[in-house]
């Protein structure tokens, strides 16, 4: 997002990433969950692809206030978390470019039986944005 | 934000009306009036494509204080691959510097002072994203009829050239801004009279010429003390004659 970034002034911590952590329901520890496939509703890439992780980075549509995350289980159903998030352009210079901000990050609906948003900022500093316990 | 305007805005009228007062009575009267301008921003709309630029700058003298304003319009456009910005707007400011220098016999200015200051501006920022993960994408976004308003502590000095010409500079820091606008999709950038929005408080640097039209005679300051006891020595003279020659006959 950021275009010709040669100072240090260019940096920033935004992210179009929701940092999605699957846990155990019983212990509350981080707990690997196997996905065929993760993609979203009009994306052009598949996310991931016969992984099994505790922690995924989804991007968020940026054209869009909101998006449909696809999960593909090993058994071939599907779980779906549909996100939404308010979007905020800024310009950081002429030599820097643009930076895309999110906030206000929530959970619209998800097939998932426990889904909790936390931070509803996205950031390259957050550890977590939503946790799901299964 | 709102009671601080209020607050400023009465405290200007208040000094303004004070002001007046002393002028109503005959103990100040202004002498000249001095415009100018600021040479940086000419310099700057010369020199910057993407930019122009300019500010016309009055003060008008009541007793050892300047009622001051300046009115500026700043439009300023560039762009890169893979977006664009302009802005274009005005602003004005107003306030009350006072001079040290008010004695000086070539009228010459050392002041600091405080001013309220406001733009209005229009914004447009274009721009497109080459999405790794979704489809490709432009978008425009206006932001017309934004007003922002803010405060200024200035200091600086007017030096008589020659005959009525004057150079001077100003440094002065600009604080407790406020922005208003019904739209967020867009961060506001800048802002005429201001600069970059993104900051709290900014410094400013003006390097002017003014050309003082004078209206009279500017009467050589008294302190008060001085004159007060000039007029009374002078009022007591004939009494202290009397009696010496009473004195002495």
């Amino acid at each position: 997002m950021l275009a010709a970034c040669e100072t240090t002034d260019c940096i920033t911590f935004n992210t179009r990433f929701v940092i999605l952590k699957f846990l155990d329901s019983a212990t509350g520890d981080s707990k690997s969950r196997e996905f065929d496939l993760i993609a979203a509703q009009k994306s052009q890439v598949i996310f991931y692809s016969d992984t099994s992780l505790s922690t995924y980075l989804l991007p968020v549509n940026t054209e869009e206030e909101r998006t449909l995350f696809l999960f593909l289980n090993p058994d071939q159903s599907v779980d779906t978390l549909e996100v939404s998030y308010d979007k905020t352009v800024s310009l950081i210079s002429k030599d820097c470019g643009y930076d895309l901000e999110f906030k206000n990050l929530g959970i619209i609906q998800t097939t998932f039986d426990s889904a909790v948003s936390l931070e509803n900022e996205l950031s390259r500093l957050n550890e977590e944005n939503i946790n799901i316990f299964y | 934000m709102k009671k601080i305007s209020i607050y400023s805005i009465s405290i200007l009228v208040a000094l303004v009306s004070s002001v007046s007062a002393f002028a109503q009575k005959g103990t100040v009267m202004p002498s000249a009036v001095r415009i100018g301008t600021d040479l940086g921003f000419i310099g700057v709309s010369l020199f910057d494509p993407d930019k122009q630029q300019f500010e016309i700058n009055g003060d008008i003298d009541f007793y050892k204080f300047f009622i001051t304003a300046d009115y500026g319009m700043t439009s300023w456009e560039f762009s890169q691959e893979n977006f664009a910005y302009d802005n274009s707007g005005s602003y004005f400011k107003a306030g009350i510097d006072y001079n040290l220098l008010a004695r000086d016999p070539d009228l010459n200015v050392i002041y600091f002072g405080f001013k309220y200051a406001h733009s209005s501006f229009d914004e447009n920022f274009n721009y497109s994203l080459n999405d790794p993960f979704y489809y490709d994408y432009a978008e425009q976004i206006s932001k017309p009829g934004i007003s922002a308003h803010w405060y200024e502590a200035n200091f600086g000095m007017k030096i008589r050239v020659w005959k009525d010409l004057y150079l001077g500079w100003a440094g002065r820091i600009k604080f407790a801004k406020k922005v208003s606008s019904n739209e967020s999709l867009f961060n506001t950038y800048f802002i005429p009279g201001y600069g970059k929005a993104n900051s709290d408080s900014q410094w400013g640097f003006n390097y002017q010429i003014f050309y003082r039209i004078p209206f009279r005679e500017k009467p050589p300051y008294k302190p008060k003390k001085i004159k007060e006891k000039v007029d009374r020595d002078t009022e007591s003279q004939p009494i202290n004659n009397q009696q010496n020659e009473f004195n002495f006959n």
